[in-house]
């Protein structure tokens, strides 16, 4: 292995010419996953993107992994049906959080596997690319989490460290803080994709962490007392998954106050030795603080996302729903770039004056609504 | 002069350094409790019979969904879904190590805006099972159960968020014997006949619960230790043991041996009192819990609780007579009936506590699932008890504080008159003194360090969970203090033994002149103050009339507290 990093220089050029082409589909392709694998392979626009199949399809996803990614799910068995799920939360996440603006995390139609789920976006270094990377990453660390706790991850465990005088992984199946098995897994499973070291693959990994960094940031403990007659003298402290959309309103104001940076040559590019990603980088605004490792990092500009573009395979914004008196990106001046709108007066069919039943339950009426409907031009 | 501690106070250093052995250990133990969290399966069960327990994994696992969109869809009615846990988790067993078994309900409910609740009230119906290697062998069922899910904040930022939910205390198990537990638990819809022929409907308000979590709490057989220290625990735990058994025996001795003459009537209480206390001591140091290893008792935590009262009523009534032996008053004090205010108020604490621990874990031992806090009446019921027990431990202090409050105005008077004393009596008059301030001095200290350690287990638990320091060194302050707390207060009984129960050495000199004299200090002092008040009587006229016991000699039936004083070799 002496000789690994002057290979490594060697093929450099190679390798970063080639990482235009692979690395992006490579490093996204375990998203697909969560695409059920058949012969129409049709994710719709609104539809949620999970199938939970059987063990025939679970080899088929296996083989949109890459090696090590695969290494890491057959040891960690059942681990794949929640990367699964995770990408499924993500999407929808994504979408929840982005549905107000002109890039509204659109997901290809048709994922065959060898594309992108995201899409072209992900070849570039803007804003939404570092949302995506990080919501994705974070979506792993909680569904991980969150397996490990109904345990249909078997080899979960608080702490992988043996060390200590007490051996500290006695555990007994489970503990309450699987967020750090979360935390571990994901590490391992979503940066296996991000092999190269060119500046994509350094933002990727910066973007991956600061995902998980903010689950497990948010992680809230909880205690009840059990003592005798109810006292604190016996205390049981948990620690409590933050719902996704929590975690996902946080990354929406990670990206709103996400730093542009600008690449140096300060670190060592061959990867040799323990380097944090963000020692390769600076803020674009020298005058700007150095972003932390929750912060959410991008080198390009984004695009307006106005027209339509296949080179980043974007659909742009003329025919979508706006505002007309909202001020905000989701208002008609901004979402339809100044093309103006065309206004329809609909009769909208809603839900109304629910009552909820539990479960499953929901009695609602229908009412109609004549609505001014806005569209972009 | 040879202080009158010597011997105590090598002990008590051996002790002590031993006692600092145990709290190190204790820093890197375990956290007292071991918290595991498990999210319920949704099992379906078409029947709606409570009849069949449902397996979330396993052989016979459930029809499962895996969400409620999913159940939506598929029309399934609320109570057929069964939310089904099976402790511990795939491919785990629990061990019989464990000494007790605690779960906690929470709920995830997801922030809905077409979904109003005004104090929900959660009715379960839960079962519970035992399952050995041979397969299911117990089950347990318990319907009527109400709950309020008390929704914390309510401040919602947008829809799909979570509601911050109160925690439920879910079942108590005080003996883990079997190798996997199976929890089922359903929220049916609809009139539920509550037993008296009053209906309520159920269900009705509690949102839109997305998610049931289990946590179980898991307690060590041998506490506050664990695999790697056990030894090192079990080796000081025998050691208390022995020392706690065996020293009373050396020390209960003397008095019997008669050899001043003495009779056993006269033994003061305080003796009894530190004898009984090192009995208690030893009973509550006994390894008792070690039996689960082999049996299932599941009474064990009522024992354990039981034992834990009787060691504190023993600790209080202790306190009360010891100082009440130092008081020096012209109260006779050898007698029970002397304390009987606070013994009424110690009595009467621990009969409430009792009372509500035997409701509370009696009923437990039928039915896992109960608890006195379910219902209304009982949760009042429970609530008097505490606020009896509490008002009776207030009034039992107070006039703890007021007792010693005296005993050191007394000694304050006394003392004045010490420079004037002969030697032997002012020596063992001192050694009274010095005692007493040593053991209020040791008694604050322990109280102080258990508030402190109290204190910082709580403010420790709340920073200890931090991201970042994932390479330094993780130390469970929480079980640490716990150890910490119970090593001190073994250490303080065990210095209490040790510093004031009677020496079986021989003080012939002292004991003679004792003997022949006693107590003659207090009414002379209370007349040499009113004297000296008025200069009638000098020095050497009180050091006359202490020459001269024989004057003073009617006093002694009054004043039976200083009546066999083996002083420390002086």
């Amino acid at each position: 292995m002496r000789f690994e990093w002057l290979v490594g220089v060697l093929l450099l050029p190679c390798a970063s010419l080639l990482a235009k082409k692979t690395t992006a589909a490579a490093s996204s392709k375990w998203w697909s996953v969560a695409i059920p694998h058949r012969e129409t392979n049709e994710v719709t626009g609104t539809a949620p993107v999970d199938e939970i199949s059987g063990p025939s399809s679970s080899i088929n996803r296996i083989k949109l992994l890459n090696k090590s990614q695969r290494k890491t799910v057959r040891s960690n068995s059942g681990s794949i049906h929640a990367i699964a799920a995770a990408v499924a939360l993500a999407v929808n996440e994504c979408r929840y959080q982005f549905r107000l603006r002109r890039w509204n995390c659109p997901t290809n139609t048709k994922a065959t596997g060898q594309t992108s789920l995201f899409g072209k976006i992900l070849l570039k270094g803007f804003r939404e690319t570092a949302f995506i990377y990080a919501i994705t990453t974070a979506a792993v660390t909680h569904s991980v989490a969150r397996a490990c706790s109904e345990g249909s991850i078997s080899t979960c465990s608080c702490d992988e460290r043996d060390k200590g005088p007490s051996g500290e992984d006695w555990d007994w199946g489970g503990c309450s803080d699987n967020a750090i098995f979360g935390h571990r897994f994901a590490k391992k499973f979503v940066d296996a994709g991000e092999r190269g070291r060119d500046s994509r693959n350094l933002m990727n990994i910066h973007n991956n962490e600061a995902g998980r960094k903010t689950v497990l940031a948010e992680m809230k403990r909880e205690c009840k007392c059990h003592g005798m007659s109810g006292s604190c003298t016996i205390q049981t402290c948990w620690m409590r998954l933050p719902s996704f959309r929590t975690v996902g309103a946080l990354l929406k104001d990670r990206f709103d106050g996400a730093s542009k940076v600008v690449f140096n040559n300060n670190g060592n590019p061959s990867g040799r030795g323990r380097q944090n990603p963000s020692d390769f980088f600076e803020p674009f605004n020298p005058d700007h603080k150095r972003p932390n490792s929750k912060d959410l990092v991008y080198f390009e500009d984004s695009p307006d996302f106005c027209e339509r573009n296949p080179r980043y395979g974007t659909v742009g914004t003329v025919g979508r729903i706006c505002n007309n008196t909202s001020l905000g990106m989701d208002g008609c001046d901004l979402m339809c770039c100044n093309r103006g709108y065309v206004s329809e007066m609909e009769q909208v069919k809603e839900r109304c004056k629910c009552t909820f039943k539990w479960c499953c339950e929901v009695h609602c009426l229908e009412c109609d609504y004549t609505r001014t409907v806005h569209r972009c031009e | 002069m040879r202080m009158p501690l010597t011997r105590p106070a090598t002990s008590v250093s051996s002790v002590l350094s031993e006692g600092f052995i145990k709290n190190s250990d204790a820093a890197f133990a375990p956290k007292p409790t071991n918290p595991n969290k498990n999210l319920a399966t949704k099992c379906i069960d078409p029947t709606e019979s409570l009849l069949k327990p449902f397996v979330p994994w396993g052989k016979g696992a459930c029809t499962r969904v895996r969400d409620f969109e999913e159940a939506v869809q598929k029309q399934i009615p609320a109570s057929s879904i069964v939310f089904s846990v099976r402790m511990p988790h795939n491919g785990f067993e629990m061990s019989k190590l464990f000494q007790f078994m605690v779960g906690v309900l929470t709920l995830e409910i997801e922030y809905d805006e077409n979904i109003h609740m005004e104090k929900p009230t959660v009715y379960l119906e839960e079962t519970y099972s035992t399952e050995n290697t041979t397969g299911l062998i117990n089950y347990y069922l318990t319907t009527v159960r109400m709950k309020r899910a008390i929704v914390r904040g309510t401040n919602m930022p947008e829809p799909g968020a979570q509601y911050d939910c109160e925690p439920l205390s879910l079942f108590e198990l005080s003996s883990v014997h079997h190798k996997h537990y199976l929890i089922n638990i359903r929220l049916p819809v609809g009139e539920i006949d509550l037993g008296n022929g009053e209906k309520k409907l159920t269900n009705e308000d509690i949102g839109a619960i997305k998610d049931v979590n289990i946590v179980k709490s898991l307690r060590l057989v041998i506490l506050m230790s664990m695999i790697g220290i056990t030894i090192t625990a079990i080796t000081n735990k025998r050691v208390f043991a022995k020392y706690t058994t065996f020293q009373p025996f050396f020390m209960i001795k003397a008095p019997y041996k008669k050899k001043h003459g003495l009779s056993v009537k006269h033994a003061s209480y305080s003796r009894w009192t530190i004898f009984c206390l090192a009995i208690v001591m030893s009973f509550l140091n006994f390894p008792l819990e070690w039996l689960t290893l082999i049996f299932e008792i599941p009474a064990m935590l009522l024992i354990s609780d039981i034992r834990q009262g009787a060691s504190y009523a023993m600790l209080f009534s202790f306190w009360i007579i010891f100082v009440g032996e130092h008081m020096m008053d012209q109260i006779e004090r050898n007698r029970l009936g002397a304390y009987w205010q606070q013994i009424l108020a110690i009595g009467t604490a621990c009969c409430g506590l009792l009372a509500f621990d035997m409701t509370e874990r009696g009923s437990q031992l039928i039915n896992p699932f109960y608890s006195v806090w379910n219902s209304e009446q009982g949760a009042k019921l429970a609530m008097g008890f505490i606020i009896l027990a509490g008002v009776c431990v207030f009034v039992y202090f107070f006039s703890l504080l007021f007792m010693v409050f005296c005993v050191f105005r007394n000694l304050r008077m006394k003392s004045i008159a010490f420079n004037s004393m002969p030697k032997n009596r002012k020596k063992y008059y001192q050694a009274l003194v010095y005692r007493f301030r040593f053991f209020i001095i040791f008694s604050l200290f322990c109280a102080v360090m258990t508030i402190i350690f109290f204190i910082m287990s709580q403010v420790s638990e709340i920073y200890s969970w931090h991201l970042d320091d994932e390479d330094g060194p993780r130390i469970h302050y929480t079980s640490g203090f716990f150890t910490g707390v119970y090593g001190l207060w073994n250490i303080y009984v065990l210095a209490v033994l040790f510093l004031y129960s009677p020496s079986h050495k021989e003080e012939p000199l002292l004991s003679r002149e004792m003997m022949t004299m006693p107590t003659i200090e207090f009414p002379l002092l209370s007349f040499l103050r009113h004297k000296r008040s008025s200069n009638a009587i000098t020095n050497i006229s009180y050091l006359q009339a202490v020459t001269h016991p024989q004057f003073l000699l009617p006093c002694e039936k009054v004043l039976d507290i200083s009546s066999p004083p083996h002083t420390r070799s002086g």
